[in-house]
Order: structure tokens, then C-alpha cells, then sequence
């Protein structure tokens, strides 16, 4: 009675509003009123998605007075019962091999029930043989061996059933069509839509049952993605900062020791690795630099410092911290301007890079000064950090390297 | 389980978190005015997932800014403002500027030539895409599917090549089972922007027959007849793509826009390819896992009709063709070449349509 008063309130909302767009879901009197306003087949080919199993939470339970009950197909709610997340591969066997099992167990009770039994028995047969695979699998048994019976259990055998071949799949090596014509009376009921909705049903979550076997693989490759990713915003932003000049030139430079080619296809195999190393070339960036002359004590100076040639490198840390650049050293050759009491000039030498992005160099100018060059993160250090180059230039005149070395900030 | 994922990856500009909002209600809208499509329900198994890379290309913009600003104001102070120096401190700046070469067509030369740029672009990717996968229980990991664009159709079609061809720490290949479905590429230059050495076509993506080796179960190329960008280098697979008694169809479309079909100037925009039902009715289908009847014909008719009658008038049409057959280049013409014209084509039509900037921000 519920049932038709539902119905007769579906239809009088289709035919005062429009017909009303469907929630995806194979439930039964979601299927009735899709029927009613299209045909067997169109249904059919509807709730073939994967995603009409339904939605999980959906199908959870529903509190009805002080009884907990469970909504939705319960073939489905067991699959997800049995295969429940799991970091542990050897749990991640367990849970397969008691899903294919209840899979199994279903589909054969299903040969004597249901109106293609011949369909039935070859999906019976073909679940069955993927679970001989799997029960072989002991608890002492390698991962490796678990991860190499998982790659056998292929998702493109069970999943993507389409309209355009008549629902095609190969079960115990023969073909049959899940989206064959049913029936054409929907007053009547039709077993062999009924039968093929089970089959959709079946073979769908065989498909979601694959990737669940092979989810260790997605794990571990999304893993190393996210070290990847972080290597790569380390490298920008912890390497020597580079210029577009330099970024290209130090692409040009990954070979294939970071970058693996195919050897039959010519076709660079997966992701570069992050480098481990760059070339650093005319390279512009403000600096201090603190110099001494026989006329003058010391004292800091801006400078703007051109790292004309040079090679920075590092070693990526061992896990947890897999993305920190350890060991980190390099070296260049600079030029370097500033402003002196005889007059600008320019002033050459080797620069050194070391710990965290620190660059110290010792250049001499053609007059014989000798003068110590920092970078602006080595000076940003001793300024407390925060401070920006316009305003700490500014008092670069006030402090002597004594004292900008014990960490005062003459700044504020 | 989990909804159909499919990504929406975006072109060159300056695309930012939830720059696909105005794409996704588009389709949506669309997709709505189709009867069978709207009564079954069918968008709704769909999930759009906005997948954003432009954020690489402006951390390196932002840095070379800082460093060259830095940089400039040393060389202010010391009196510096000729020599190689000063050049190369404008040299450095000059690529993080806000006009549009620098955060268009840039962003294209930078990702075919700078090896480093590209191949974060495509790790952020696929660090995007298996993190969404990974979002579903382990047990209702969904299907997906790409719709990418322009520079969005290279940056996919290089990440699941990588994504497929990379071993593990322990040497082995992310599990096909995590493959995707459809791809749908739409006003496609992978093949202009190819990078990775070898024949492209030979790389791992191409759709395959079902238990043969291959990266979806089918390949959706859209362009129009006179998109320059797609007209440089046009995508056209070989035959070795189709195995023997395979119905091409099934794994592979071409839809070409004729070269009436204009409503603005800015042909190249995703808004306007996937206003086109030649385009938005093959991607839906597919979506139904290719159930052509999901749209009758009388519908596609019509909104074939309903088409027409909103694209230019003769006049303006006629006027349209004639520009936009000024900016075609071939892959021959020297990269500067292609630079400069597509940056005057990008000028001309970005004020102008529905939704030129496809999302970007400004």
C-alpha cells in the first residue's frame, strides 16, 4: 500500500512539476519509478555506473526506534563489511579472499535462482578461479607475493560496461551481453532485467574489489609523489635561488641519471627525479660587504654581488624528513660593486655556500682591498630575520662586523 | 561508492583555486537542457575535481620578482643603472611581471623549455589526482576521467604518461587499475609541446581495446577549424593506434568545429568549445559509459538548432574567419613567431564572449 501511495505521488509530481531527476541507486522502488517512466533496457543501462551500488553512507545504517537497521542491498553492505581500510597488506589478502567468497558463494546460489543461469555459472567460475589465486596466499607469505597476485586481478576484465557493445564481458571464456534487451511490457515483471541488474551489481563490485587489492600500489605511488612534490618546492626555494637563465640551463642539464628514457621508444620513463645539485651562472643579488683598508677600520657596505660561475650541491635526507636537502655545499666565482672611500669598484673572488642558503666570499679589488661579502639570507640571520633589504641598508653604515656578528640590531 | 571523478584542468593564465565553478555550473546547465539526461539523473554520478598547476608557475614568478627587486634596489644604491649587471637584473625581472606574455604564452614556452618547471607542473598533478582517489574508502575508489584544456591537454597528457611509466621505490608501475576512463581533450597541443623525447604517439597514452595495453578506454580530441593554437601542430594519431577489427569509434573521437560555428572571436576558450553540443553531447555520452541514447537525436537537434541561431551573424562571421585565419602558424614557423602571434590573438579576443578568461583571475 506505501508502495503504490509513493508511486501515485511520483507520478502526479511528474506530471504537475516535470519528471523529477533520480538519485543513482539500485534499491528497489528506486528502479520501479525509473521503469515507469522509461523502459527495461534504458534502466538497465542507468544503474550500470558504479556508482549506483550505491552511496555508502546511504547504505549505512538508520536508527528506527531502539532497532539499528541496515538500508541499501545487503550483498553490498557485506562487501563493504569485508573490506574494510587497511594499511596491512597481508590483512588487505584476508579481506579479498573473504570477499570473493561471499561473491562467489552469491553467484552460485544465483545459478539455481535467477533466469541465465549459464551467465551466472561462468561469473561463478571465473570468481571462484580468482579466489583459488588468492586463498593461496598463506600469512607468511611476502608481500611481494600478495602484491604480484594482485596485479593479476585486472579492473578492465569487470569494469566499463557500455551501451555501445551491448554490455560485453568475457566470463570463463565466453562472451555475454549485461545490457542485453529484457523486456519490452514493463506492467509485467521481467526476470532476465532482474537477473542482469544482480550481474551489474556482481560484476561491479568485482571491479571495486580489484582496485581494493591493488591499493597498495595508489598508496605507495601517492607517497612518493608527495616526497617528489615537496623536493621540488625545496629545490626552488631552499637551492640557490635560480633566475629563468639559470632554470633553464639546469633543466638542459638533467640527464638521464635523473631522467630514465625507454630504450625501445626513446620516451623519457616516469617522472625526473629532483637534482641534486645546480649550476649557478650570472647570477645577480644584493649583499653586504664589510671591507678593510689601511685607511679605514671595518665597516659594512651594500653590495650588489653577480655570481658569475659556480656549482651548488646537496644530498636529499634519509626518511622522515625525505624532502630536506642535507650536506649542502657549493661554490662560485663572484664580482661584487660597492661603494668605497677611493671610489666604486669592482672587487673578485671565490664565494662559498653552505648549512642553510648561507654565502660568504672574500674578494679582493684591483687597489688590493680585501673585503668579506655576505649574502642577504647570512644577514637577514643576524638582523633577526624579518628584515627587509631597503630598511637594513639603510643603517648599514651604523654597525661595525664586531657587532653585527654578536647579533645586535641596529635597526630598530 | 564514490561519485565518477572527473578533473577539469585548465589552460595558460593565471588559474586559481575554484577557477572551474563557472565551468562546472556551464556543463551542469547543459547538460540540464537535455530531457533524458536531466530525468535519469545522470550529472549527479558525476564529481568535478578542479585540478590547478598555475600556482608553480607564480612561486617561481614571485621569487625571481623578490630576487630581481632586491637586487635592483643594491644596484640603485651604488649607482648602477647600465653594464651587465643592470641587465641582468632586468633580465630577471623580466619575466615576473603581471602582463600577459608574462603569465601566458610564458607559461607555455617555460613549460616546454624548462625541464624543472614541466616536471613539477606534472608531479603537483598527479600528486592532485591519486590524492583525490585516495580521498574515497579503499573500497569505493572511483572511476575518473580528464577534461583538460589547451596547455591543460600537454600538462595531462605528460602526467599520465609519467604516472604510468614510473616505478615505485620497489621498481614497480602504479597499478593499471587506477588508469582512467575517458580523456577528453579539447583544443588539444600535446603534441606541440611534447617534451619527453621519441615518437609522441608512442608514449603510454592511447585508448586501448579492453585487456590490451593502453592508458582509457577512449580518447576524445576537440578543436575548431580555425583555432590557431590547435592549427600549429594538429593532433592526429596513427594507425598503429587502432588495432586490426576494432571499431575506432568506440576508442577514439575527433569532433572538428566547423568554421561557421563562431559565437565570438575567442574560439579557443574552453566555455566556447563546451558550449557546442558536437562537443558537450560526445562527452556526456561517454560519461554514460558511451550510451549515445542518453541523448535522443530529436534533443541533439535541437540543440544543434538552438546553437545556431546564437553564433555570429554573416557579417561578423565573415570578419572572424578572415582574423583568425591571420594568426595561423605551422609547427615550422620559429618559436618567436608562434609567440607573438598567439599573443596578439590572445589580446584581441580576451575582452571580448561570454567567458574569454574560462575562470582565470585577471
Amino acid at each position: 500500500m506505501r508502495t503504490v501511495i509513493r508511486l501515485l505521488f511520483f507520478i502526479s509530481t511528474a506530471v504537475l512539476f516535470g519528471i523529477p531527476a533520480y538519485a543513482c541507486d539500485m534499491g528497489e522502488q528506486a528502479l520501479k519509478e525509473l521503469i515507469s517512466v522509461s523502459t527495461y533496457d534504458d534502466a538497465l543501462a542507468r544503474i550500470s555506473d558504479p556508482a549506483c551500488l550505491g552511496d555508502r553512507e546511504a547504505e549505512g545504517k538508520k536508527a528506527q526506534g531502539d532497532k539499528v537497521i541496515r538500508e541499501g542491498n545487503p550483498l553490498v553492505n557485506r562487501f563493504n563489511d569485508l573490506t574494510p581500510d587497511t594499511k596491512e597488506v597481508t590483512s588487505r589478502a584476508t579481506a579479498v579472499t573473504s570477499a570473493l567468497k561471499a561473491l562467489a558463494d552469491y553467484t552460485e546460489k544465483e545459478i539455481s535462482i535467477n533466469s541465465q543461469p549459464s551467465t551466472w555459472r561462468a561469473l561463478t567460475r571465473d570468481i571462484q578461479n580468482m579466489n583459488t589465486q588468492w586463498s593461496a596466499i598463506t600469512p607468511d607469505k611476502s608481500t611481494q607475493t600478495v602484491e604480484n597476485i594482485a596485479a593479476e586481478f585486472k579492473v578492465n576484465k569487470w569494469e566499463h560496461i557500455t551501451k555501445a557493445d551491448g554490455g560485453e564481458i568475457v566470463l570463463d571464456g565466453q562472451k555475454f551481453y549485461l545490457l542485453a534487451k529484457t523486456c519490452e511490457d514493463k506492467k509485467q515483471p521481467c526476470p532476465a532485467f532482474e537477473s542482469q541488474r544482480d550481474l551489474i551489481r556482481v560484476v561491479n563490485l568485482m571491479a571495486q574489489l580489484a582496485r581494493y587489492a591493488s591499493y597498495d600500489s595508489l598508496a605507495k605511488h601517492l607517497h612518493e609523489a608527495e616526497v617528489e612534490l615537496q623536493r621540488w618546492e625545496t629545490y626552488r626555494s631552499k637551492g640557490q635561488h635560480q633566475y629563468i637563465w639559470e632554470l633553464w640551463l639546469n633543466g638542459q642539464n638533467m640527464g638521464e641519471d635523473l631522467c630514465p628514457k625507454d630504450k625501445g621508444t626513446g620516451i623519457q620513463r616516469g617522472f625526473c627525479a629532483v637534482p641534486t645539485s645546480q649550476w649557478i651562472v650570472l647570477h645577480p643579488e644584493a649583499g653586504l660587504r664589510w671591507s678593510h683598508s689601511a685607511q679605514q677600520s671595518g665597516d659594512l657596505k651594500p653590495a650588489l654581488i653577480v655570481e658569475l660561475f659556480g656549482k651548488y650541491s646537496w644530498e636529499w635526507d634519509a626518511a622522515p624528513n625525505q624532502s630536506s636537502m642535507t650536506n649542502r655545499l657549493g661554490a662560485s666565482l663572484v664580482a661584487a660593486y660597492t661603494n668605497e672611500p677611493s671610489g666604486n669598484k669592482w672587487s673578485y673572488g671565490p664565494m662559498f655556500h653552505f648549512g642553510d642558503g648561507y654565502n660568504v666570499a672574500f674578494t679582493r679589488s684591483g687597489s688590493g682591498t680585501w673585503g668579506l661579502l655576505l649574502n642577504l639570507n647570512i644577514a637577514d640571520r643576524y638582523f633577526g630575520g624579518t628584515q627587509k633589504i631597503d630598511s637594513y641598508l639603510k643603517c648599514l653604515n651604523k654597525p661595525n662586523f664586531g657587532q653585527l656578528l654578536q647579533g645586535q640590531n641596529f635597526c630598530n | 561508492m564514490a561519485k565518477h571523478q572527473v578533473f577539469l584542468v585548465h589552460g595558460m593564465g593565471s588559474f586559481e583555486k575554484d577557477w572551474s565553478l563557472g565551468i562546472q555550473r556551464q556543463l551542469k546547465e547543459i547538460y540540464a537542457s537535455y530531457p533524458k539526461v536531466k530525468s535519469f539523473g545522470l550529472v549527479d554520478d558525476i564529481e568535478f575535481a578542479e585540478i590547478t598547476y598555475n600556482d608553480v608557475f607564480e612561486k617561481w614568478r614571485r621569487q625571481w620578482k623578490k630576487d630581481a627587486t632586491d637586487a635592483s634596489k643594491a644596484a640603485t644604491m651604488l649607482g648602477i643603472d647600465t653594464g651587465l649587471a643592470q641587465t641582468l637584473i632586468d633580465l630577471g625581472g623580466a619575466a615576473s611581471g603581471n602582463s600577459f606574455f608574462q603569465t601566458h604564452i610564458l607559461d607555455v614556452v617555460m613549460y616546454r623549455f624548462i625541464k624543472p618547471m614541466s616536471e613539477e607542473v606534472c608531479q603537483s598533478v598527479h600528486q592532485q589526482i591519486l590524492s583525490r582517489l585516495n580521498s574515497a574508502p579503499q573500497n569505493g575508489i572511483p572511476p575518473w576521467s580528464v577534461i583538460a584544456h589547451s596547455l591543460g591537454t600537454a600538462v595531462t597528457n605528460d602526467t599520465l604518461h609519467a604516472m604510468f611509466s614510473q616505478p615505485d621505490a620497489d621498481g614497480k608501475l602504479l597499478s593499471n587499475n587506477y588508469a582512467p576512463w575517458y580523456l577528453f581533450m579539447v583544443a588539444n597541443v600535446s603534441k606541440i609541446l611534447w617534451n619527453k623525447g621519441g615518437d609522441f604517439y608512442s608514449s603510454k597514452v592511447h585508448p586501448h581495446v579492453k585487456n590490451t595495453e593502453g592508458m582509457c578506454y577512449k580518447y576524445c580530441n576537440f578543436h575548431h577549424e580555425l583555432d590557431p593554437f590547435t592549427l600549429i601542430d594538429p593532433f592526429s594519431p596513427p594507425d598503429y593506434w587502432f588495432p586490426n577489427n576494432t571499431n575506432d569509434l568506440k576508442f577514439y573521437i575527433d569532433v572538428k568545429i566547423d568554421k561557421d560555428d563562431i559565437k565570438e572571436l575567442n574560439i579557443h576558450s574552453l566555455s566556447h568549445y563546451l558550449s557546442h553540443p558536437s562537443i558537450n553531447a560526445p562527452i556526456i555520452r561517454t560519461l554514460a559509459q558511451d550510451w549515445d541514447g542518453v541523448i535522443e537525436s530529436a534533443d541533439f537537434s535541437t540543440a544543434q538548432r538552438n546553437w545556431q541561431k546564437n553564433k555570429l551573424i554573416p557579417a561578423a562571421l565573415q570578419k572572424a574567419q578572415a582574423d583568425l585565419a591571420a594568426y595561423v602558424l605551422s609547427a615550422q614557423s620559429p618559436w618567436n613567431d608562434l609567440v607573438t602571434k598567439l599573443k596578439t590573438y590572445r589580446d584581441a579576443v580576451l575582452t571580448v564572449g561570454i567567458n574569454p578568461r574560462d575562470g582565470e583571475s585577471k
